[in-house]
């Protein structure tokens, strides 16, 4: 395992620059062609949350008072919606990297482990613009920025970490089982419902609910937003979902690191 | 005395086939023992190649040319034996890795680049004679999918061969173009072959390409080598041997010709020809 992430690092540092060059081409490739360009990368997401809070709002009738926020329900939904938005892309659009980069693999000496990195920066540049919007709404809604902002990096380099080990992990498998590929494209929609991302989760006292919103590492983030930007809570106040979330990331980084020490070499003749 | 550039030692690749994706999973993740059937790429390679050589792996289609040229180049990982690669790879096996046919040629130019590891000087510093060398001027800043069947491919091999490579493995005469654009891409890799400095492997079945290119030959049979040596005993050999093998009774109807080997790649000097 420490052989891999020792790898892992050292291709990294050294093809930082290619990696986000390709980056940048994941990203451009997906709007070329239309007018609009990056304004879709807004537009799409801002009607989402649009459809979510006339869902809630109207339809669920949810409170717009949430005790405990000090922002309007509006910035909590969407506080919580774009690191959402990110990860679910993250959930099948990372675990298709191999298989769209299969060139690369075949044909090119480009290390395989950077792979991951290309799409998690590729979605993370649009995930960076999303929420930059979203921090001006602050502002903007009255609400002025707080010290308790200064840890969203650590939030946002959490995310990160892990959806790389996610996409390492999940590319693997999904290079081997086109079912797994399918399996996970069916669960996304399932983890947004079982992440707490619509309700506040402190209203929840179902103990397996409670356990799995523990265990979600897509809870935690959402969460880490909106303590940061909602709540007003430091991270290590919350020590609790901190040190499950860390648990969960060792498991990922321990799974992705063993299938890419056991698959690596065999991975050009199974693509 | 030096260690040979490249080196082989009793290297197999087996490819293992498998009724389904499910059976793949439970032999690779939980060791499970479903492998339908075994093929053999290549079978106990045994080969040194020294710096500066020139070295031709002769083969038929299915011969292990390209398994033992992805070896070289460390795509293909063997499945016994060990490969010792002493030097940087340039391996042209694809010339179009990376382009993105809805950008431009520059654009496909700088991704291309990147990706091999040049620095954004580089790039700005070789730009214009990798265009003048593709003869791309008046397209470059066109998107790729506009350009006639040919030029992409020329494109990427004026960026990959346009620094000096320590070890250049060619998979198949990747020359691309026409008749004008062909006799170029063969000069330039002529160059390679010249320079003491540069080792070249020329995985080919085209005899005469290899006694132009090269000056040593080793012949592959059904994944094992048959003849390593000069390459015109080398060539002589396949043909006596080996390819009447493929071809059945039938004489073996390659010509020993004394013309331009760039007729074997096709076009009269008018068409644009991929030969990928």
């Amino acid at each position: 395992m420490f052989k891999t992430l020792k790898q892992i690092i050292e291709d990294h540092f050294r093809y930082m620059p290619q990696i986000l060059r390709l980056a940048k081409v994941d990203k451009d490739r997906a709007f070329k062609g239309s007018d609009l360009g990056w304004v879709w990368a807004l537009f799409k997401p801002a009607m989402r949350i649009a459809v979510y809070y006339v869902a809630m709002i109207i339809g669920f009738r949810t409170s717009k008072n949430m005790p405990g926020i000090h922002c309007s329900y509006f910035l909590w939904l969407v506080t919580g919606l774009v690191p959402w938005f990110y990860m679910s892309g993250m959930i099948s659009g990372g675990a298709s990297c191999f298989k769209r980069y299969k060139g690369m693999i075949q044909k090119t000496s480009f290390p395989k482990t950077a792979i991951p990195t290309i799409v998690t920066l590729s979605n993370f540049r649009i995930h960076l613009v999303v929420f930059a919007f979203t921090l001006v709404l602050y502002p903007l809604m009255g609400y002025r920025p707080t010290v308790y902002w200064l840890q969203l990096p650590i939030y946002i380099a959490l995310m990160l970490v892990f959806t790389y080990f996610w996409s390492l992990a999940t590319g693997l498998l999904s290079v081997v089982s086109e079912d797994f590929l399918n399996v996970l494209r069916t669960i996304n929609a399932a983890v947004f419902w079982l992440s707490a991302i619509l309700f506040n989760k402190a209203t929840i006292d179902n103990p397996i609910a409670v356990a799995f919103f523990r265990i979600n590492p897509v809870t935690f983030i959402v969460y880490g937003y909106r303590n940061s930007l909602c709540y007003n809570q430091w991270i290590f106040e919350d020590y609790i979902s901190l040190i499950y979330f860390l648990v969960v990331l060792l498991i990922m980084i321990i799974v992705s690191t063993k299938l890419y020490s056991g698959l690596r070499k065999q991975l050009p003749d199974i693509l | 005395m030096k260690k040979p550039v490249i080196e082989l030692r009793d290297v197999s690749k087996e490819f293992k086939m498998f009724r389904n994706n499910r059976d793949r999973m439970l032999n690779l993740i939980f060791r499970i023992r479903k492998v339908k059937d075994v093929r053999k790429g290549v079978e106990n390679l045994n080969i040194k190649i020294n710096k500066g050589e020139n070295v031709a792996i002769i083969g038929a289609s299915g011969a292990g040319r390209s398994v033992t040229a992805k070896l070289m180049s460390r795509y293909l990982y063997p499945t016994t034996g060990k490969v010792y690669i002493r030097g940087k790879v340039t391996a042209l096996f694809d010339l179009r890795s990376g382009f993105v046919t809805d950008f431009t040629g520059r654009y496909n130019l700088h991704t291309q680049a990147s990706i091999l590891g040049w620095s954004k000087e580089e790039i700005q510093q070789y730009e214009q004679e990798i265009i003048d060398f593709a003869e791309l001027e008046d397209k470059i800043d066109k998107p790729l999918k506009v350009y006639d069947k040919g030029e992409p491919g020329r494109l990427g091999f004026a960026i990959q061969t346009q620094k000096k490579p320590e070890i250049l493995i060619i998979d198949n005469p990747l020359i691309v173009g026409n008749y004008k654009s062909k006799q170029k891409c063969l000069g330039r890799i002529e160059e390679f072959r010249d320079d003491p400095e540069v080792t070249l492997v020329f995985a080919t079945a085209m005899v005469n390409l290899a006694k132009r290119m090269c000056s040593r030959g080793i012949v592959l049979d059904e994944g094992r080598i048959v003849f390593d040596g000069y390459v015109d005993d080398a060539c002589a050999f396949y043909k006596r041997t080996v390819l009447p093998k493929i071809m059945g009774k039938m004489e073996a109807s390659v010509e020993e010709d004394e013309e331009d080997p760039m007729d074997e790649l096709g076009g009269d000097g008018d068409g644009y020809d991929d030969v990928l």
